[in-house]
């Protein structure tokens, strides 16, 4: 049954409708307040552009109807932010990421992504060494654990052989195609990475098992093949145009990489380098160790390079000279490779100089 | 659309200085507000006072540059509290009597109302049996709490839609919506006691 109000109530709503003020009182009233409108608003006035639109945002839109929109709004928005920052910040989280790390694959995949996308085989070249100096720093943050993990460290260690064999080819292929400098500036960077990594890789020796120790030495024999391809991409820019690269530069550059080579070893490198910028000529000479060891390290090698006379009396030798710092650098890790090899299987290896325990693995291997 | 129409006219007035705009929209909304006025009030002039008043207080409101959503839920606001405001000064009588004095005093013409040729008696009459059956009504909905008492005169006398009866009662819709389906509820109970 329907309420008596209500029908009243609707009743009374039909009888509102024949209510009607005065007509009378409705026009003079509109003309009162017509007046009182015109003596209250200013003269009309060049009203600003921007406070048009303001009051025309205010009036067709105010605030309450935002209100009503701002909960889908922000809800999309946030969608948008979750999706595009979100992935921005899971990647540049990544990047701080470690081998192990949940975001770890997402660095990998981001770098890769970011080499196929360069343009140019410099700027790949680029983003391998630079992405080689992560490779570095997770080595060294593994390392620097309380308790070394092998299995990590040996994952490292083929990353890096790897990226080494790579950053070789791509050096190669960078000093064909671009210019000179290009291929210098790359070479130098290589350079100086490949050290850095034959060294980091020694840090993570300290408390490896001798297994590991020796994929870490395979790792360091790479890079160090790596470290002499740049010396040579320098020589032979040098060579091709003596600006873009001193004679110098090429000598220290053989002089560190023998060095740290030496000091990772602990072999001897038959190299000798002797550089005399005041005749304008680098001499780089490689001869026989001065030890008595008994190793068959290279034969003697003498270069002349950068002639400010202008000779180039040597120019094809330097492959062959860079060959030899390489078959020397080589033969120096695998020496160091079988001492480690030799120290798993439990030899009684002779304590003394490096000279001795060379000699007792090679008779064992013999 | 109506609600578009007035933020127009508003739009106009404040960046055209234009007080014509207001001129339409008092044009629009007089006879509303008058009604609505009327229904509560013992007598025309008070209604009309209350009418005048509404708009002058509506473009101070708008002269201040205070924000409107909604023009017309602001002009029911604004009687509403002038109508509280006389009953506050002294209760109302709504009594035939005085209802009948006042309106029978209209001097005006013959006019058509709704298609109907009505005399000024045949008008005065109508006014009276709205205010007769307004004040019955009221005294009936007097049991009822103040909020549901708007609501259901707003919505079911002044056939307002809710997005104004929220707007009077400074109400979110739904809150007013649920409002008036209770106060139905209430209406009904009263209906079957009496």
């Amino acid at each position: 049954m329907k309420s008596n109000l209500l029908i009243k109530m609707k009743e009374l709503r039909h009888r509102e409708r024949f209510i009607k003020p005065d007509e009378a009182w409705i026009r003079a009233t509109r003309q009162t307040l017509l007046l009182r409108a015109e003596q209250a608003l200013p003269p009309q006035s060049k009203v600003k552009t921007s406070t048009i639109i303001k009051d025309a945002v205010s009036t067709i839109f105010p605030a309450t109807t935002f209100q009503y929109m701002t909960r889908p709004v922000f809800a999309v928005f946030s969608f948008i932010v979750l999706i595009l920052g979100g992935s921005m910040m899971s990647v540049s989280a990544s990047e701080r990421s470690n081998p192990g790390d949940f975001l770890y694959g997402l660095k990998i995949v981001t770098e890769q992504t970011r080499i196929a996308i360069a343009s140019g085989k410099n700027e790949k070249l680029k983003l391998k060494t630079e992405f080689t100096g992560r490779r570095v720093s997770e080595l060294r943050a593994i390392t620097s654990a309380p308790q070394t993990d092998n299995q990590k460290v040996s994952e490292m260690a083929s990353v890096l052989k790897q990226d080494m064999s790579t950053l070789k080819d791509q050096l190669a292929e960078v000093s064909k195609e671009s210019t000179p400098a290009a291929a210098v500036e790359a070479a130098k960077k290589i350079d100086t990475q490949t050290n850095d990594v034959i060294v980091a890789l020694q840090e993570s020796k300290v408390n490896l098992n001798a297994e590991t120790k020796a994929q870490v030495t395979e790792a360091q024999s790479a890079a160090s093949e790596t470290g002499v391809k740049a010396i040579e991409v320098m020589a032979v820019k040098h060579q091709e145009d003596g600006g873009t690269v001193s004679a110098s530069d090429v000598a220290a550059a053989i002089k560190e990489h023998a060095k740290i080579v030496t000091d990772v070893t602990n072999v001897p490198l038959p190299v000798i380098v002797t550089t005399s910028t005041a005749s304008g000529t680098t001499l780089v000479v490689i001869t026989a160790p001065t030890s008595t060891s008994s190793s068959t390290l290279p034969l003697p090698v003498a270069l002349e390079l950068g002639s400010s006379t202008g000779t180039q009396a040597t120019t094809t030798t330097i492959p062959t000279l860079l060959d030899q710092v390489k078959d020397a650098t080589s033969q120096a890790f695998a020496i160091q490779k079988e001492k480690e090899v030799a120290s798993s299987t439990q030899v009684n290896v002779q304590t003394g100089t490096s000279t001795t325990i060379i000699t007792t693995t090679s008779t064992k291997n013999e | 659309m109506s609600n578009i129409i007035d933020k127009y006219l508003l739009f106009r007035l404040r960046t055209k200085q234009d007080p014509e705009a207001f001129a339409t929209l008092y044009d629009r909304y007089v006879e509303a507000i008058y009604r609505f006025s009327i229904l509560k009030l013992s007598s025309k002039e008070e209604a009309e006072d209350v009418t005048s008043e509404t708009f002058t207080r509506a473009w101070q409101y708008i002269q201040e540059r205070n924000e409107i959503t909604h023009f017309r839920a602001l002009l029911y606001r604004i009687a509403r509290n002038l109508i509280a405001d006389r009953y506050r000064r002294a209760k109302p009588i709504i009594s035939l009597e005085a209802i009948t004095s006042v309106t029978f005093e209209s001097d005006m013409a013959s006019e058509s109302v709704e298609g109907k040729f009505m005399g000024d008696k045949g008008r005065a009459s109508v006014v009276i049996e709205a205010q007769a059956e307004a004040s019955l009504i009221i005294s009936k909905l007097e049991r009822l709490k103040e909020d549901y008492r708007d609501v259901l005169t707003l919505r079911l006398v002044d056939d307002l839609p809710f997005s104004v009866i929220a707007g009077i009662l400074e109400k979110p819709v739904g809150t007013v919506r649920v409002l008036f389906h209770r106060a139905m509820k209430a209406l009904e109970k009263i209906d079957s006691l009496s």
